[in-house]
């Protein structure tokens, strides 16, 4: 089973990096969806509740696709373990 | 009582408030409760991995010598992260308690074997 | 599925137990199951019934004390991170003799052995981290 990341601050995302494999999916929450702004080397998650808190969701870049809460439970469920970064 | 494979990712360096040890206090409780842990050491929590600490200048506790207790109970798989070690300048041949070191591959790896992963 | 979920980010100085909740509440509309929240280094705090709100802010004890008499999610918080904090129930201000209590009636303290118990029964453990 895959695992899922959880990144809460941009400068957590690039350990995270290190260690996420190609079929993991790397969801960016709270200060996390800074990195939305940047380009990304892969497709990242992010939190759409966040993102419209700080006002990143109209300079995404590519690659970047916004979920609910809803759908972060679900990654959760498909996904083991959880790793968070911070 | 079910056995999990957990995995400790310490991150944090050792003197930054309270956030080291109270982690290591899980990972022990983990190893009495008979999981079975590894403790990954990465970025600043490399530097929890120094010789010669002293909390005592504190008035508390000294990390390196908390860690050393990992084994007492247990807890054995210990590895650092050895870009993590090299990009601090940090010995790998003198370091507070025996590691093995792991490139990012192997990293992931260990990852992989993982049903559950904290963090401090 | 049953969830763990623990928190690590102060109340005031980090958005993790924000998010936790609105974690907590999804988990549960999706019809799954969370053994146990389990608040530990700086989310101790979030146990602090006596913390004063701004009257335009609101309030996540309050919202996670709701969320706790309406799911019957257990909240439990880490006996020594909130000894250490200043967080303490009745029973521990007797112990050590101080003026005052300040845990919520809906956050339980108890030992870090809990953290593993659930770490161990669900089958997934989330953490909100600092």
């Amino acid at each position: 089973m895959a695992t899922l990341h959880i990144v809460n601050r941009p400068l957590a995302l690039e350990s995270c990096l290190e260690l996420a494999a190609a079929d993991d999916p790397v969801l960016l929450i709270e200060d996390g969806v800074y990195a939305a702004l940047l380009p990304q080397s892969r497709e990242l998650l992010m939190l759409d509740a966040d993102a419209q808190v700080r006002g990143v969701k109209e300079r995404l870049q590519a690659g970047v696709i916004s979920i609910g809460y809803a759908e972060f439970v679900d990654l959760a469920a498909e996904h083991s373990p959880l790793v968070s970064w911070n | 009582m079910n056995q999990k494979k957990l995995l400790f990712l310490f991150r944090r360096p050792p003197y930054a408030g309270t956030g080291a040890l109270e982690a290591i206090e899980v990972a022990l409780v983990a190893g009495v409760f008979d999981q079975d842990v590894a403790v990954l050491f990465k970025d600043d929590g490399v530097y929890q991995l120094l010789p010669q600490q002293d909390g005592a200048l504190l008035g508390g506790r000294t990390v390196s010598k908390v860690l050393s207790a990992l084994p007492e109970y247990g807890i054995e798989k210990l590895y650092a992260c050895s870009q993590s070690l090299s990009s601090r300048a940090i010995d790998p041949e003198n370091l507070a308690l025996p590691v093995e070191l792991l490139p990012l591959s192997a990293q992931r790896e260990l990852l992989r074997q993982q049903e559950v992963v904290l963090n401090d | 599925m049953i969830f763990a979920i623990t928190i690590h980010g102060h109340p005031q100085a980090s958005q993790a137990s924000h998010s936790a909740l609105k974690f907590a509440q999804a988990t549960l509309a999706a019809g799954h199951e969370i053994h146990r929240v389990f608040f530990y280094h700086d989310a101790v705090h979030q146990a602090d019934e006596i913390a004063v709100s701004p009257q335009d802010e609101d309030s996540l004890h309050e919202q996670w004390s709701a969320f706790a008499r309406t799911s019957g999610v257990e909240l439990t918080v880490c006996i020594a991170a909130g000894l250490k904090r200043g967080v303490l129930n009745e029973e521990e201000r007797r112990r050590y003799d101080r003026s005052a209590a300040n845990a919520g009636q809906e956050f339980q303290i108890v030992g870090l052995g809990q953290l593993i118990e659930a770490a161990i029964s669900a089958d997934r453990l989330i953490t909100f981290a600092a």
